[in-house]
């Protein structure tokens, strides 16, 4: 089903089918951009629910000024952002090195599938800021376009593509260091 | 060290490490739908809406709690200054010693009421003094000569 059809379907007095076509649609989807944002299933799984309450709430201001898949990530970005400052905060006052804990539990997690070189792909997407490591991860892995990526994060696209080229950067001189 | 690995447009990179615990996907539609019922009705909708002033109440328990502290500690204080006595009680306990002497009938409350008894006035304040205007004449020429009238006369002017 297409966005435009959900959003007719809203539109119509069927809120309850067009939230469950967009949660059918692109639950699994947040999931995984979630998921890639702060590794743990958990608390992946904890702002996924939180960002569909979100969108539930949020839906009747739709206005759709932006496609619907953008503001569902726009949503599910701002949580995942939010979530990982207070974990860096958390972190700051146990003097804790966020990046080294992400690292460690990558490393350590049964969910975790990849080999060698994926998990130090990982390590190195640890050590981005937040707001980077977004970026990255929307361009690198899901190849969303700089224009939606832009509509996502609300930031302009000339700023998207430096971010972008920073957060590459440091990712493969993290991974030369590591002999890759 | 040899060539370094291209990771632009290496698709094995791309692909995504991560694995979801087993039937977590499969179960994840129907888990954000009967998240707090979300999608069942509208009265659920309700539910939703109204968690939002539980947000506002979220934000502003703190303050309550402050004040309900305070309140506490107020009341705490108020209590013990009540069941010791000391609050309302008179700072000079000879005034609650004479204030009972009073009471009892035993002392007179003003040391104004033997001297207007005297006087024999029963009205002090509200009867409305008679002078004779003769005897104010005569009054006056035996305390004062006819010098110090005409002085006090001209002072007055």
């Amino acid at each position: 089903m297409e966005d435009s059809d959900i959003i007719r379907l809203y539109k119509s007095g069927q809120p309850e089918r067009a939230f469950t076509f967009i949660v059918r649609k692109y639950g699994e989807r947040l999931y995984w951009h979630i998921r890639q944002l702060v590794a743990d299933h958990n608390d992946a799984d904890d702002i996924l629910q939180e960002t569909f309450i979100k969108v539930w709430n949020a839906l009747p201001a739709f206005r759709e000024e932006s496609k619907l898949y953008t503001w569902l990530y726009r949503i599910a970005t701002n949580e995942s952002l939010t979530f990982l400052k207070r974990k860096r905060l958390r972190a700051t006052f146990t003097f804790r090195d966020p990046d080294a804990d992400m690292a460690s539990f990558i490393e350590s997690d049964p969910l975790f599938d990849g080999d060698q070189l994926q998990l130090s792909l990982q390590k190195a997407i640890a050590t981005l800021p937040p707001k980077q490591k977004s970026v990255f991860i929307m361009r690198y892995f899901h190849e969303i376009k700089y224009e939606d990526i832009s509509e996502i994060m609300g930031i302009s696209v000339g700023a998207l593509k430096a971010s972008y080229h920073h957060a590459f950067n440091k990712v493969q001189e993290y991974l030369k260091k590591e002999g890759y | 060290m040899n060539q370094q690995h291209d990771i632009h447009d290496d698709p094995h990179l791309k692909r995504n490490p991560f694995k979801a615990p087993e039937g977590y996907l499969e179960s994840l539609e129907e888990k954000i739908l009967s998240l707090a019922g979300i999608v069942q009705n509208e009265e659920v909708r309700e539910v939703v809406t109204s968690s939002r002033g539980s947000r506002w109440f979220n934000v502003l328990k703190p303050a309550l709690l402050l004040a309900c502290t305070f309140g506490v500690i107020f009341g705490m204080g108020y209590g013990v200054l009540r069941l010791t006595g000391t609050l309302n009680k008179p700072s000079d306990t000879e005034d609650s010693y004479y204030a009972k002497m009073i009471e009892k009938g035993l002392i007179r409350s003003s040391f104004i009421y033997p001297i207007e008894e005297e006087l024999g006035y029963e009205d002090f304040d509200d009867e409305e003094p008679v002078f004779d205007e003769e005897e104010v004449v005569t009054w006056l020429a035996t305390q004062y000569s006819s010098m110090d009238l005409a002085q006090l006369y001209y002072d007055e002017k």
